[in-house]
């Protein structure tokens, strides 16, 4: 009984023990006077910025031995719920891609982990002129990965469009006189991927809401309570959307159709236009659409005013920073900071301008190189010609948002009125 | 005459009957085939050719002979295979123009000194056809070609470590459950003290109703409070304790039936309660094992919410995780996505046919006395 | 208490000490952690343990004032219905065939029938969820059928629709299991009874319903409480067969309106506490249904008896 008793003590033993030295092991294992710095990293595996950032972290890691960057890489989903359950864990990472507004930075804030990294940031690299300020005292709690982020962009290939008649479209009008031509053709006008409600948002609503009402600036202040969402401005833009399924120039289907979807549709010449942010540049791979494309601000809408003509809705990057736990250790604060520096170097910007992850960089006495691909170059052109509105959801957060984003989702299947969602928004948002 | 009608009646229903039962089962096979017939040779389709034409079979990345790969200069996002501390050799990069140009994802470094004089001396920007190389090399690109899909799950997904993982979650908390859910039972059907059974049985039994999705919030919040979050243990403590309902359930149901002369005997015999439940109890509970060992097993292998929840590094996910992440919002290689999902299911599916009757047999030993 | 007794109670507690000791911790423990969350405001996220208070039933009744609670209750009260009175008979059906002899080839098919169980949910759902998206597979065979090219299956598009594609990969996932139960219980079946009723003159019909059923009652009764467990928890299918946005919040059911609620919500402050709340409902609920279905089970039982 004796031996069995102690059998089985040792069996257990080895079964609690051999998980928790392989727990513990990867920490240990690398020497001990390792500084190690925690990082959340935005990416995944199959894009550009999670393999860019492997990279980094790799090469980072070898360049300095005496750092140890634990890192963990999500993406979309994943990452904002994990940012979620690190904080509310208090497990804080100490270094992280986090944003400053109401989307990206709203976790942060409300754990008190945002950091100010103005006096850590060196001025001699990084352009403090192209950094927005981000906390009521100039405070600045990450280093953004581009400026402006326009997120309203319309694709248009360009040879497509031209081998069917017609030329750049001017106004709404344009579009819709390729409708029967591309029916013929079995494409689509404009692909959007209707299936991921912030497309709609982001994507769409962001610009026309500044160009029915004609002020940049109308979303922050609704969220003021200077405007309402029942205010015909925003109902006239909702109304848009039905405007433009009816007339056949977003499929109705749209609202099934994925990111990925959509971005193959119109690499695989599926479609005249693609509504996208800036970012979907780097992932439209087919050359013969690459190479041709041209990147615009939408034409000319029903009903819009002068004010806001040819507008884009743009946001401010989101980017790397240190937490306010992180920082408490110096060595800790000081490795991050390296590991920041590094990853915004001028070589590692230059490739992300490249990639076409960004607009343009934050860096003092960037040299922009000149032989930069199609996508990148018409990025540049539309940010120094086009105004900026507001992107919604940089303001508008939680349930009024996902109540628009729905509510947009709904309109372009025929399962509500713009009015309705309107209600719905300014009712949620007022609450 | 009356009763010749009835048999004639009978034998037509009979086979209207027959033939609606083949019709459903066929149909059904069909539905469970067909779909996964489909996900698996489309896991060989370049990404292209998914979109053009969903149904049509691979064709692209086997028919690579005549494929076209540009020249391009070294750039920081072109990440070599080989180490260049240590190989210094000089290197021709080329990419692939058909299959994910311009991504950097169909990259090959091929050493110059390998190469005949002309395509040696291209420029950046020059192109070859793979059939021009020597025969290794265009094997060896024809080859991974074809394979360009499972590789990139494979390892940029990290699915072979996530496949490790999900083997050791799966198998040390079986282990555990079987072990200490058998010891539990053993106590409670086979021992003195029933009140205190009934209380512990009433206990364990109401955990049933509680799943890991219904508690996830405060186990999270506890777990992370013991730094048991994104441990392989604390992962494991909550799969081994998540199993005990069934298991204890199912194990004293089938102990209770047992002969309680047995055990009697035993202790007659002067074994102690230890040895009695490990040479008696142990050996005769072994269907009742195979049954919890596979009903725990298959719902830890597939198990979703704790690892996406608790697990945060790579160390620690396990693959149903390593997969969703290939279907995140704006993951736009669709092959890569079809190629992690048969390498999910392609296990499973081999265990499966391989012991069908034996893993049938398990799940129903004993997990239903009507 | 005898020398004796203490001994044995030792070795009780030796045996079941270490199991128990991980269930009270790992199980129990949460349930009243989340319980006692569920009436407070705690955010761990907001300044750490010390500044919560308690809010007595207020998360319950935001809950339930939330037209969100009452949809996903509904879709998840449609999930509990396809697997009871879906899965459940299919399968009874299903296994009764197979039982009877009715087609050849009966292992195979069997195989084939019980095969979604060894497939992770995941990914299950995440082969539905391109079989049924626009220009898909489904789409394409819907075209070539009606020949019209601009057809769509377009049913995950609206919130009316979007639970029959849903309740259809359910039912296909999760039939196989209740088929292998039935068809164990019908071969362990003393098949006696059934003799004696072909010789009393029973039609095919009569003796599927008067004898087999009855005969099967504890297991069609055991069926319904997982079926029901079962589909008051489920998340993964769902949460992988829908896209995050419109499309998930038609399809949501409870668990997947508690995970949105606790890990991404951040706009309420009160989350952690408010998706506890809604765990708690969710046991409740499956409590309360299974208790409803051995009630039922024992009356009909008594009926028959009587």
């Amino acid at each position: 009984m004796k031996n069995f008793t102690k059998t089985l003590l040792v069996l257990l033993l080895v079964l609690i023990i051999v998980p928790s030295i392989m727990a513990g092991g990867k920490s240990e294992s690398k020497g001990e006077e390792k500084i190690v710095v925690t990082a959340m990293g935005y990416g995944d595996n199959s894009n550009q910025e999670g393999l860019a950032w492997k990279r980094i972290v790799d090469s980072f890691e070898k360049e300095n031995p005496n750092i140890d960057i634990q890192d963990e890489l999500l993406y979309d989903e994943a990452y904002h719920q994990k940012v979620v359950a690190r904080l509310a864990s208090g497990d804080v990472p100490d270094l992280a891609y986090m944003g400053a507004d109401a989307r990206w930075g709203a976790p942060w804030m409300e754990a008190d982990q945002q950091y100010n990294l103005k006096s850590l940031i060196d001025t001699d690299h990084y352009d403090l002129a192209l950094i927005p300020e981000m906390g009521p005292n100039g405070e600045i709690y990450e280093i953004p990965l581009g400026t402006s982020n326009i997120t309203t962009v319309l694709f248009m290939n360009k040879n497509l469009v031209e081998s069917l008649g017609f030329s750049q479209p001017k106004t709404y009008e344009d579009l819709v006189a390729m409708v029967p031509a591309a029916k013929a053709a079995g494409i689509d006008v404009v692909s959007i991927d209707g299936a991921d409600g912030w497309a709609w948002g982001s994507c769409l609503m962001s610009s026309f809401i500044a160009r029915t009402s004609g002020d940049l600036m109308w979303v922050s202040k609704a969220l003021a309570g200077e405007n309402k969402f029942t205010d015909k401005a925003f109902v006239d833009a909702l109304g848009l959307i039905s405007t433009m399924v009816s007339d056949g120039v977003i499929s109705k289907k749209s609202v099934l159709v994925d990111y990925g979807t959509n971005v193959s549709n119109f690499n695989n010449e599926k479609a005249l236009f693609m509504v996208q942010g800036q970012w979907a540049a780097g992932g439209v791979e087919n050359p013969a659409v690459a190479d041709s494309m041209v990147l615009m601000a939408w034409p000319k809408m029903p009903g819009e005013k002068a004010s806001a003509a040819g507008s884009v809705a743009a946001a401010w990057s989101v980017g790397y920073g240190l937490t306010k736990s992180g920082a408490e250790d110096p060595a800790v604060r000081d490795a991050g900071i390296k590991f920041i520096n590094y990853f915004y170097s001028q070589a590692e910007v230059t490739q992300r301008l490249r990639d076409g992850a960004i607009v343009a960089p934050v860096l003092k006495n960037f040299v922009v190189p000149d032989d930069l691909p199609n996508g990148v170059k018409q990025k540049v052109v539309l940010a120094q010609t086009a105004s900026s509105s507001e992107v919604i959801d940089a303001f508008l957060t939680g349930a009024p948002n996902d109540a628009l984003n729905a509510g947009m989702q709904k309109i372009a299947s025929g399962q509500a009125t713009a009015a309705e969602v309107a209600a719905e928004v300014e009712a949620l948002a007022r609450k | 005459m009356k009763s010749t009608e009835i048999v004639t009646q009978k034998k037509i229903s009979g086979i209207i009957g027959k033939i609606l039962s083949y019709f459903v089962f066929i149909t059904w096979t069909l539905i469970t085939i067909l779909p996964l017939f489909w996900m698996t040779y489309s896991s060989l389709k370049s990404n292209e050719e998914l979109t053009r034409n969903i149904y049509a079979f691979p064709h692209d990345l086997f028919d690579n002979y005549n494929d076209e790969y540009i020249v391009i200069p070294p750039q920081l996002n072109v990440i070599p295979d080989y180490d260049p501390d240590v190989d210094k050799r000089e290197r021709l990069i080329i990419e692939s123009t058909s299959i994910a140009p311009t991504r950097r994802l169909m990259v090959y470094f091929l050493v110059k000194e390998d190469l005949p004089v002309r395509i040696a001396n291209l420029k950046v920007g020059e192109t070859l056809v793979i059939s021009e190389l020597p025969s290794k090399m265009r094997l060896k690109i024809s080859w991974s070609t074809m394979w360009f899909n499972y590789t990139s799950a494979f390892v940029r997904g990290g699915l072979g470590l996530k496949f490790i993982n999900s083997i050791i979650y799966s198998s040390v908390s079986t282990f555990a459950i079987v072990i200490l859910g058998l010891m539990m039972s053993f106590a409670l059907s086979k021992m003195q003290f029933k009140k205190i059974s009934k209380v512990i049985m009433a206990l364990i039994g109401l955990g049933y109703l509680i799943s890991i999705n219904s508690v996830i919030i405060p186990l999270f919040l506890m777990l992370s409070s013991v730094h048991l979050t994104d441990t392989h243990l604390g992962i494991i403590l909550v799969y081994t304790a998540f199993g005990f309902p069934l298991a204890v359930m199912l194990a004293t149901q089938f102990m209770k039936g047992l002969p309680n002369s047995l055990v009697e005997s035993a202790y007659i015999d002067g074994a102690s309660v230890f040895k009695t439940f490990l040479s008696i109890i142990l050996p005769m509970s072994t269907p009742v094992i195979i049954t919890i060992s596979i009903m725990s097993a298959l719902g830890i292998w597939n198990e979703f919410l704790l690892v996406l929840v608790l697990a945060s590094s790579e160390f620690t996910k396990s693959l149903p995780v390593g997969v969703f992440s290939f279907s995140s919002l704006t993951s736009t290689q669709l092959g890569w996505q079809l190629a992690a999902l048969v390498i999910a299911t392609a296990p499973a599916m081999l265990v499966y046919f391989l012991f069908n009757k034996r893993l049938t047999m398990g799940v129903v030993g004993g997990a239903i006395k009507g | 208490m005898n020398k004796r007794d203490r001994r044995q109670l030792l070795i009780f507690f030796a045996m079941v000490g270490p199991g128990l000791l991980i269930y009270l911790f790992i199980v129990a423990y949460p349930v009243i952690y989340s319980v006692w969350l569920s009436f407070t405001d705690f955010n761990p996220n907001r300044g750490g343990g010390s500044s919560w208070s308690f809010v007595g039933f207020l998360q319950y009744k935001t809950m339930l004032e939330d037209p969100n609670f009452w949809h996903a209750f509904n879709n998840n009260m449609f999930v509990v219905f396809v697997s009871v009175f879906g899965q459940i008979p299919i399968g009874f059906i299903l296994a009764y065939i197979l039982y009877r002899r009715m087609v050849k080839a009966q292992h195979f098919f069997q195989a084939m029938i019980f095969l979604p169980q060894f497939l992770s949910t995941i990914v299950i759902g995440i082969m539905w969820k391109r079989a049924f998206s626009a220009d898909g597979p489904v789409s394409r065979i819907i075209q070539l059928v009606t020949g019209d090219p601009t057809a769509q299956f377009d049913l995950m598009l609206y919130a009316d629709t979007v639970m029959i594609p849903i309740g259809f990969a359910l039912i296909w996932m999760y039939t196989g299991f209740f088929m292998i139960i039935f068809l164990a219980n019908l071969q362990k079946m003393n098949t006696n009874m059934i003799e004696a009723a072909k010789i009393d003159g029973a039609t095919e019909p009569q003796i599927f319903f008067r004898v087999i059923v009855p005969l099967l009652s504890g297991t069609i009764l055991v069926s319904t409480v997982l079926a029901i467990a079962g589909s008051l928890r489920g998340f993964d299918l769902i949460f992988a067969m829908t896209t995050q946005g419109l499309q998930r919040n038609n399809a949501m059911v409870l668990p997947i309106f508690m995970y949105q609620t606790a890990f991404q919500d951040y706009s309420n402050q009160m989350r952690f506490a408010f998706g506890s709340a809604i765990s708690n409902a969710i046991v409740f609920i499956s409590i309360l249904l299974i208790m409803l279905s051995n009630f039922i089970g024992k009356k009909l039982n008594a009926g028959e008896e009587g």
